[in-house]
């Protein structure tokens, strides 16, 4: 068999394995592990078992994922939450659909600090669904308003997504958080407008809230602080050179862990639940990278990557259609898989072909990342949707799925932004980098 | 027999978890203390590999506990639409593909760690034994073997329990 096919063959019994419902990072082992003992030897396949688990578990760049998921922990349990929910109440709260965008703004806020999608989601739905429902909100905009929110934990850094890519593509951590600011600032906006619009038209969908004096909202302000205080410290930190990727986690977590001591939030029982919640993750993602640099592997020796990349240019096609080629399939694979798990096995296969195309790599990861992230509320497995509906078992799952379905209009669009104009997602690089 | 696997597992999986939040923790400080000292114009030698084996020492120790509360991230799209049986069925496969393959990882990282010792393997900067790190990364997998075999158990159970309730 030639080298090409064995890699056809390999992704297809690494999809067989998933869709018999193997874990995905076992699976890319597995496949990994057999693809590299056909294409080169047991002896080799063994030889990686034992040093590729050690060197990738043990590597300095893995260990940022730890830290940056227990920043997000303790900051989750030490009530931080709460406070930017309330500020966020005072500043947007009088807007037509006002607890909708307090959700938006004030996910966008936990964002700042926390890495991941369904941790945002689950920690706004426990504030804000009992909220919306107090004031008759409509429950497929209430809901459909907490998943999307929940969607902008990956899509503003800190973001575990972004780390993943980073580590998978050696791209600079600090360069893809930098590039994420404005895209995830924008989105931020798009999804604000998107609910204040929806109930400009429909008010029924969820009633303005009572009008808050300038001095309130100013007072309000203090509960940003300690976010704006983490997130300035990490991306701060690691923009001026004082951090690595890893020290920002680590000063993020240790900042966390001080806020909840002193606002004595962070009790005992909620300490050791943040550490173990923490490890799991941690685990669980660290895990899929060390398959997914298995299967990569793999991958690599039989050269499919650059096959499938140079067969892409000798089409002789425009290189939008490619690149539209491409996100259908992310967006595809999204909807079908976790996006996570999706993202990890196809980095290796599409990001040369982006590369190959010519497009910037930073600017390629963005839109990867916007594109996947959009798998998180589409069904059937949109993991924030599943998760906004345990926290309200009545609502059923397709009316969260319409719900959200209204909020996707602003991804498409600051997707189109970002890919009519890439500065949006470069200049912030380009001028800080350039500058320090 | 069953009951006892189960519980062991339960106790070497929980323990692990355990040491896994103490080294966590462990990293989190040491790391912050060396960014207190290197301000101090006394940077620590050796950071990233105590950094590094620390991170592993996490990982390795949450992989089992992880399994326990099935959070390996799996896909459950097709699965679902099949019979009881038929899933318990693939979960023994499954479970016993898994099982096989994490006894063989935790059985090769276990005889590379020997190597490393027999080698007299140091680190790069600190120039200290390496090999009892990875002797611990070998234990965390193969306490991920034994959660996934306890699995493979159930799955095993969930087989003849489906075909009375078929009968």
């Amino acid at each position: 068999m030639d080298p090409t096919m064995s890699a056809i063959v390999g992704l297809v019994f690494l999809f067989t394995l998933m869709a018999l419902r193997m874990p995905v990072s076992f699976a890319m082992f597995l496949a990994g592990v057999l693809g590299i003992a056909y294409m080169i030897s047991t002896g080799a396949a063994i030889h990686m078992l034992s040093t590729n688990v050690w060197g990738q578990i043990s590597s300095y760049s893995l260990s940022v994922i730890p830290l940056f998921v227990l920043m997000g922990q303790l900051a989750f349990h030490s009530g931080i939450t709460e406070r930017l929910y309330g500020a966020a109440y005072k500043w947007v709260g009088r807007l037509p659909g006002g607890l909708a965008a307090t959700t938006i703004l004030s996910s966008a806020g936990f964002a700042a600090i926390c890495g991941s999608n369904s941790a945002t989601s689950a920690t706004m739905g426990t504030i804000a669904l009992p909220e919306m429902e107090r004031y008759r909100y409509d429950p497929s905009f209430s809901t459909g308003s907490v998943a999307i929110g929940g969607t902008l934990g990956v899509v503003i850094p800190p973001s575990v997504l972004l780390i993943i890519i980073a580590v998978q593509t050696k791209q600079s951590i600090t360069q893809l958080f930098l590039a994420n600011i404005i895209p995830g600032i924008m989105l931020t906006g798009l999804l604000l407008i998107t609910a204040v619009m929806l109930c400009i038209r429909n008010p029924k969908l969820g009633p303005p809230g009572p009008k808050t004096p300038m001095r309130e909202k100013l007072i309000a302000l203090t509960g940003v602080i300690e976010a704006l205080l983490l997130f300035l410290l990490v991306i701060g930190g690691m923009y001026a050179g004082w951090f690595t990727p890893t020290e920002a986690g680590a000063a993020g977590s240790f900042g966390a862990l001080t806020i909840g001591l002193a606002r004595r939030k962070l009790s005992k029982d909620k300490f050791i639940r943040a550490l173990t919640e923490t490890t799991r993750i941690s685990a669980m993602v660290v895990f899929m990278i060390t398959g997914a640099v298995m299967f990569g592997r793999f991958l690599t020796i039989t050269r499919l990557p650059f096959e499938l990349a140079e067969w892409a240019i000798s089409l002789h096609l425009p290189n939008l259609l490619i690149l539209m080629v491409v996100f259908s399939i992310y967006l595809v694979g999204g909807c079908l898989m976790d996006g996570l798990g999706f993202l990890v096995v196809t980095i290796p296969i599409f990001f040369p072909l982006g590369e190959a195309l010519g497009y910037d790599p930073i600017w390629f990861t963005v839109m990867i990342t916007l594109v996947t992230t959009m798998g998180a509320v589409t069904p059937p497995v949109g993991v924030n949707v599943y998760i906004v509906k345990g926290l309200c078992p009545d609502v059923p799952i397709q009316t969260i799925f319409r719900g959200v379905s209204v909020f996707l209009i602003s991804y498409v669009v600051c997707l189109a932004l970002i890919f009519v104009f890439p500065k949006i997602a470069l200049y912030l690089v380009h001028a800080l980098m350039q500058a320090y | 027999m069953v009951y006892f696997l189960k519980r062991f597992n339960s106790i070497l999986n929980r323990s692990l978890a355990f040491m896994a939040c103490c080294c966590l923790l462990v990293l989190m400080f040491v790391t912050v203390g060396e960014m207190v000292l290197r301000v101090f114009g006394t940077p620590m030698a050796g950071i990233v590999e105590v950094v590094g084996w620390l991170a592993a020492a996490t990982t390795a120790f949450a992989l089992g506990y992880t399994q326990l509360y099935k959070g390996h991230v799996a896909i459950s799209l097709l699965t679902d639409r099949f019979s009881p049986r038929l899933q318990a069925i693939l979960g023994v496969a499954v479970n016993l593909i898994s099982t096989a393959l994490f006894t063989a990882t935790a059985w090769y990282i276990f005889k590379y760690a020997g190597s490393l010792r027999e080698a007299g393997s140091l680190s790069e900067t600190m120039k200290v034994i390496v090999y009892p790190w990875v002797y611990l990364v070998s234990l965390g997998c193969a306490g991920l073997a034994l959660a996934v075999f306890a699995d493979l158990l159930d799955s095993c159970s969930q087989i003849f329990t489906s075909s009375k309730s078929e009968g």
